[in-house]
């Protein structure tokens, strides 16, 4: 196994704030890999940086050990990174046909044909469990439905890595076993996931490696057991959740 | 305008329309049938009135058919509010009388065949015009486009070699009767509102189409789903500058003559937009509508108020109450009625 995503010192600021800095990580091929950390700890900015939305103040992206930092979001879709986001972003008057083909754009022409037909559309569909809905304007489906249109999106494209961030917010816990058994299926046929997500049950069960963030970068990494033990992981994570809610409670105290 | 991750919910009736499938093939039908009888109503329609002034009125309806379908074709398409498009109604309408004074041509139906290129000059203008406008997004590009269109009025005034300034240019003389006139300019207008409704259902149907309506939805999740939305943009804006372009010159023709005021008209840019809003933004037959209703109303109330000031007024007050109670327009409610009724027969 060789790394198909890599991150090596990334750095990006807004204004004052430091979101992201010295972050490096990397991603095996045919793996799940979790990110977690507490809120604010740079895990988005670090997902925006690698597919394009956000430019890196420092440090380098790879991918299949090609340089990418920086490049556009269209480059990064063109070299098979797709990517969901955590306030779904579906195009909300386009039926969820209509939103998968606008992906069509975003493939190798050869393979336009063959990924983007309609009976391809509909299974990709059915695999989300959508497909009664598929001539209905995206805007009228729930927020759990739009995240898993959202999923279908990036599929659509048959990309190599997958990158989701909190795919599992907001779901119902029924989907969310649902949303799990498709993402280890799609890895059994070889697509590689980065993960963000807060549903520590989630993470651990799915994720193969996961890496910890804190205040923009990684603190910890190894497979779910050895991080959910990782002293540096239960003080940033828990610890520290735990402190504050004691000072909070000892500050509310008269 | 691009909206955001949209996160407001869509009302139910905005959403659904175009996305019932079983509603969907008879009111395409129906559609279909419409646009055809409307097409012959519209090649008999100089047969039967005759009066020179009901067909300068139904001239001037399908010069803007043609010019508020241009500008829905990028603007209703991809969200972006452009009011400016009187930049490529002008540029057609002074390139018109340019070439016919540079060649010395005699008025009569060859000089139509000018019309087309004076498009084609249009879009050669809209290629700088949206690579500066499209640079921008939302409100600031509403207000880009308003101060370029300004800078072409300014440069009407000013630029004396090619505009001959507040003086104006004449066009060549038709040699046509006036029982005839207005026949020939309509039957051009005709063929531009035609070219316009054609290239705005094509493009409607198209992937290209799909992706304007993207942009429109997410131009961001768009941009990384591989859209190229520069690309994308930029062609819908020249394609509706062409049809534009051609508008102006078939008008410049009409009236004889080019002057900046008349050419780069500010009531323009508004009246387009007031049409495709009216009819049902980002629909092929909303800007059609729009335009058979407003323009004869626009042209009715000048005939009966003289009092210029009065009819713009009444517009004014017309956008309100078109954003405040029809904000989808005449076409998508309709539609969405007809469905209501095909279903509760269909029960």
């Amino acid at each position: 196994m060789s790394a198909l995503l890599e991150v090596r010192g990334v750095a990006k600021s807004f204004g004052g704030l430091q979101a992201v800095r010295d972050c490096s990580f990397a991603v095996e091929e045919g793996s799940i890999a979790g990110l977690i950390g507490p809120n604010g700890s740079g895990k988005t900015t670090m997902f925006n940086v690698i597919t394009g939305y956000e430019r890196a103040d420092a440090g380098s992206v790879s991918i299949g050990g090609r340089d990418v930092t920086s490049a556009a979001p269209g480059r990064i879709c063109a070299l098979g990174i797709g990517r969901t986001f955590q306030l779904t972003r579906v195009f909300a008057r386009l039926t969820l046909m209509e939103n998968l083909q606008v992906g069509r754009s975003g493939v190798p022409r050869a393979r336009r044909q063959q990924l983007y037909s309609e009976s391809r559309c509909l299974d990709l569909l059915d695999f989300v469990g959508l497909v009664d809905f598929a001539h209905v304007a995206a805007g009228t489906l729930s927020y759990g439905q739009r995240k898993l249109v959202e999923l279908a999106l990036v599929l659509a494209q048959d990309p190599r890595v997958v990158l989701l961030d909190e795919p599992a917010g907001g779901i119902n816990p029924l989907l969310i076993a649902q949303l799990g058994e498709r993402i280890r299926e799609l890895n059994g046929r070889g697509v590689t996931f980065l993960v963000v997500e807060h549903n520590m049950e989630f993470v651990m069960g799915l994720c193969d490696v996961v890496w910890v963030m804190e205040r923009g970068t990684v603190i910890a990494h190894g497979e779910p057991e050895q991080v959910r033990r990782d002293p540096r992981v239960l003080d940033a994570y828990l610890g520290g959740a735990l402190e504050d809610e004691e000072e909070a409670a000892e500050e509310a105290a008269p | 305008m691009a909206d955001a991750p949209a996160e407001r919910k869509l009302a139910d009736d905005e959403v659904r329309s175009g996305a019932d499938p079983l509603a969907a093939p008879a009111v395409r039908r129906a559609g279909r049938a419409v646009a055809v009888v409307a097409l012959l109503c519209a090649i008999g329609f100089p047969f039967v009135f005759t009066n020179p002034a009901t067909t300068s009125i139904a001239f001037f309806t399908l010069l803007y058919v043609g010019a508020a379908s241009a500008w829905n074709l990028f603007s209703g398409y991809s969200g972006y509010m452009a009011l400016g498009n009187a930049v490529f109604y002008g540029s057609g309408a002074y390139f018109i009388a340019n070439i016919t004074n540079h060649l010395n041509l005699t008025g009569g139906v060859g000089i139509f065949v000018w019309v087309p290129v004076a498009g084609l000059f249009a879009g050669l203008v809209a290629v700088p015009v949206g690579w500066l406008a499209l640079r921008t997004r939302r409100h600031t590009f509403v207000v880009v486009t308003i101060a370029i269109f300004f800078i072409f009025q300014l440069l009407a005034y000013n630029l004396q070699s090619i505009t001959n300034g507040s003086a104006g240019m004449e066009l060549p003389l038709p040699p046509w009767t006036a029982a005839t006139y207005n026949n020939y300019f309509y039957a051009a207008a005709l063929v531009v509102a035609v070219i316009a409704i054609a290239l705005s259902w094509a493009v409607r149907r198209s992937h290209f189409g799909l992706q304007l309506l993207a942009i429109r939805d997410d131009e961001d999740r768009a941009l990384g789903l591989g859209v190229r939305t520069a690309r994308v943009k930029l062609t819908a804006f020249v394609l509706g500058a062409f049809v534009t372009g051609m508008c102006g010159a078939v008008y410049a023709y009409y009236l004889g003559s080019v002057y900046p005021p008349f050419a780069f008209e500010a009531i323009f840019d508004l009246t387009v937009a007031l049409m495709a809003f009216l009819g049902g933004l980002g629909t092929v037959s909303g800007p059609v509508v729009g335009a058979l209703l407003l323009e004869p109303l626009q042209q009715w109330l000048t005939l009966q108020f003289t009092a210029a000031g009065l009819s713009l007024i009444l517009f004014g007050a017309l956008f309100l109450l078109v954003i405040g109670f029809l904000p989808q327009g005449i076409v998508p409610s309709l539609e969405v009625l007809l469905r209501r009724l095909l279903r509760r027969r269909a029960r």
